[in-house]
């Protein structure tokens, strides 16, 4: 190609720097003198792959690869799609691939890739990373122990800063259910083991781990790392102590869909950590593990799982937000204790989310209705639910314990949450009202809604008369109300199924207030429809 | 040339070819490096920039005035969204300029420091780039014939990254 063809891309300024009069007579392009962190700005709103088309454009460009802030390395996908004319032998094939093919669509392409990862970590210049990802299918192939052993040294050894690898993108945790009982049964042998690495790099802030298996035993110390995500890992470790004493500066971890022994998260030691998410984790078994931990540091819990055994956060006198996502068939009085004692646990926080199991549970099985749990810190409180009579006496019951709320946000899912968790045979004695006037026959005192609240946020909202008896409940005792936000209920397609009968629903409740038909409790409320 | 408005105070900026450009402080205050002159009291009346000419100074002055105007984000949490699409806007009509141009802008604006418009300019740079084979690339960045790879070394590198490219 003749580059120096064309005046329209000349950028020369004949009168220009002394800089540019030093150069040659040919044509200049500026790039080439922009200091790296610019050209590496270009390349940081390209996708990886073009990076690496980018070595081919020019020296400059090949040459900045041995120092790059960024190295992605994605194993390449077959685009062997299935019942496709073979570009290898011209043939067509259905499902299965002859050898010679195989090796043309799968092997040969991911050769390639392990020697350019390979030749790529040995030319780096060793300037920092700061983000190193890899993403493999460690088990539908041998990658070669001995190779990944030595990418996993590079990981753990030079300067990175951020470390995303994960081991089997293509990949999730077998487990099948037996009668009623639904049993994990998570295959371990085909997941990568992270060998032990004694020696870790003092840049490592933030680690990302998925599809493999480790203990720390074999490890050095983490000695800078405060973020670390775990998914779809097998802790090895006996002890949530031991695990994070190789992470002295720890600040933050996620745990989600992760296998480690039942009392993986029981410790009377003190953990400093300060953010701490558990989503869907499970023992080599069971769904259900124990979890008692001293974390007086702690700042934000959050709780997704199938069920409750001992459940303890104690000296959580720091918390911030709390989020308590649970689904499961078990409403046995035993379950509602362990969740009222949790809640009680974790009482000095600002920010409460429940799910709809949780305001079921707990209002059925809270000792004696005089008992409340004293959320005197909770300003903010959302309830994700379906918003049906089964959980109204634990609406009523949260409002009750809040009594410094602030800002109630309920958010309506009809569709994506479980039904009663009590089968209706089973109801108990406080579910025995008409669901349409339980809001009506509960006016009464309640200190939040009389002296605090002062926004209340309805989302998915759709118009059910439910809902509406609620809003006017909120209107008749909110006395501190200023805004009430309503959000409709949209369907999946975005559309709005409710259609616009609810909002003159709404707009007939304004009018009652004109007519005086619904006493406003509060005389600078808004209702305002998003 | 000059732009002038109230009595606030005056920097003049003089451009390779000797053209002078009158301009708030405020809208200076956008380069990071002229701030540091000011702040050193090292700028006089008069701040030469010998390496940048006439034409890229003057829109370099007009993407500073429009962002000097414009409320900052740290100012206040909910600046109104019309502001920010206002200043999206501008940003996309202002980068709808021919490559030498955006690579003299983009020298420029790394010479004055001018985070913002470094930024805009290497994404404006990408977008052009984004998806083109090498040789397109080669053509829209026009990039030095001293700098191009020798065909071996092209071979060699097309052969290294050809797992990313089958």
């Amino acid at each position: 190609m003749d580059i120096t063809s064309g005046d329209t891309f000349s950028t020369i300024n004949k009168n220009d720097s002394q800089k540019r009069a030093e150069e040659d007579d040919s044509e200049i392009d500026h790039l080439t003198h922009l200091p790296d962190p610019i050209l590496f700005l270009i390349l940081s709103f390209l996708p990886f792959k073009q990076w690496i088309l980018m070595r081919l454009v020019s020296k400059t460009f090949k040459n900045l690869w041995t120092h790059a802030p960024v190295l992605d390395f994605q194993a390449p996908k077959s685009r062997f799609t299935g019942h496709m004319t073979c570009h290898c032998c011209g043939a067509f094939h259905g499902h299965v691939l002859p050898v010679e093919c195989y090796f043309y669509y799968i092997e040969l392409p991911r050769e390639r890739f392990c020697r350019f990862v390979s030749r790529t970590l040995v030319e780096h210049s060793g300037y920092t990373i700061k983000v190193f990802r890899l993403a493999l299918n460690y088990h539908h192939h041998s990658w070669g122990e001995s190779m990944l052993k030595r990418w996993v040294d590079f990981m753990f050894t030079k300067d990175i800063e951020n470390l995303d690898v994960n081991f089997d993108e293509s990949n999730s945790f077998e487990y099948h259910e037996s009668t009623g009982l639904r049993v994990m049964q998570v295959n371990t042998s085909y997941l990568y083991f992270l060998p032990p690495q004694n020696f870790i790099s003092k840049m490592l802030s933030a680690m990302s781990l998925q599809y493999c298996q480790f203990s720390t035993s074999g490890f050095g110390t983490f000695e800078s790392l405060k973020y670390l995500c775990l998914r779809n890992v097998v802790l090895l470790d006996n002890q949530i102590t031991n695990f994070l004493s190789k992470f002295p500066m720890m600040l933050s971890l996620v745990v989600e869909k992760c296998v480690f022994g039942e009392d993986f998260f029981v410790s009377n030691e003190v953990l400093t950590i300060k953010y701490l998410y558990i989503f869907d984790c499970m023992t080599s078994t069971w769904l259900t593990y124990n979890v008692d931990v001293i974390t007086p540091q702690i700042m934000e819990f959050h709780f997704k799982g199938v069920g409750l055994q001992e459940f303890h956060i104690r000296n959580a006198n720091e918390l911030q937000s709390v989020q308590i996502d649970i689904d499961c068939a078990d409403a046995s009085q035993e379950a509602g204790v362990r969740l009222s004692s949790l809640l009680n646990s974790l009482h000095h926080c600002a920010k409460l989310v429940l799910s709809s199991w949780c305001i079921q549970v707990l209002s059925r099985w809270r000792s004696g209705s005089e008992y409340l749990l004293q959320f005197h810190s909770v300003r903010n409180l959302e309830l994700i639910l379906n918003f049906v009579k089964e959980e109204f006496p634990g609406i009523y019951y949260l409002l009750q314990c809040c009594s410094n709320l602030k800002t109630l946000t309920i958010s309506i899912d009809m569709f994506n949450l479980p039904e009663s968790v009590i089968p209706p045979e089973l109801w108990p004695e406080i579910y025995d009202f008409p669901e349409n006037n339980f809001w009506e026959t509960h006016d009464s005192a309640v200190t939040c809604l009389q002296y605090s609240v002062n926004t209340v946020t309805i989302y998915g909202f759709s118009g059910r008369a439910v809902e509406v008896e609620f809003l006017k409940f909120l209107l008749r005792n909110g006395q501190a109300l200023e805004k009430i936000y309503i959000q409709e209920f949209k369907g999946e397609q975005g559309d709005s199924v409710s259609d616009e009968w609810w909002v003159s629903n709404v707009a007939h409740i304004y009018n009652n207030r004109i007519a005086n038909a619904v006493q406003f409790a509060s005389t600078s409320v808004q209702v305002i429809i998003k | 040339m000059s732009t002038s408005s109230s009595s606030s105070k005056k920097i003049v900026l003089k451009s390779a070819d000797n053209e002078t450009f009158e301009i708030d402080e405020i809208v200076a205050l956008e380069s990071q490096a002229i701030k540091n002159m000011i702040e050193d009291e090292c700028a006089d009346n008069v701040i030469p920039l010998g390496n940048i000419d006439s034409k890229t100074l003057s829109k370099i002055i007009e993407y500073c005035k429009k962002h000097a105007e414009s409320p900052k984000k740290d100012d206040n949490a909910d600046i109104d969204e019309k502001a920010v699409e206002d200043l999206k806007s501008f940003d996309a009509e202002f980068a709808k300029v021919d490559m030498p141009l955006i690579q003299d802008i983009l020298m420029a604006a790394n010479f004055l420091n001018i985070d913002n418009l470094i930024g805009l300019m290497c994404r404006t740079i990408a977008d052009r780039i984004k998806g083109k084979t090498p040789e397109e690339i080669r053509k829209i960045l026009n990039i030095n014939k001293n700098d191009l790879l020798s065909p071996e070394q092209e071979a060699k590198a097309r052969e290294e990254n050809s797992w990313a490219f089958d």
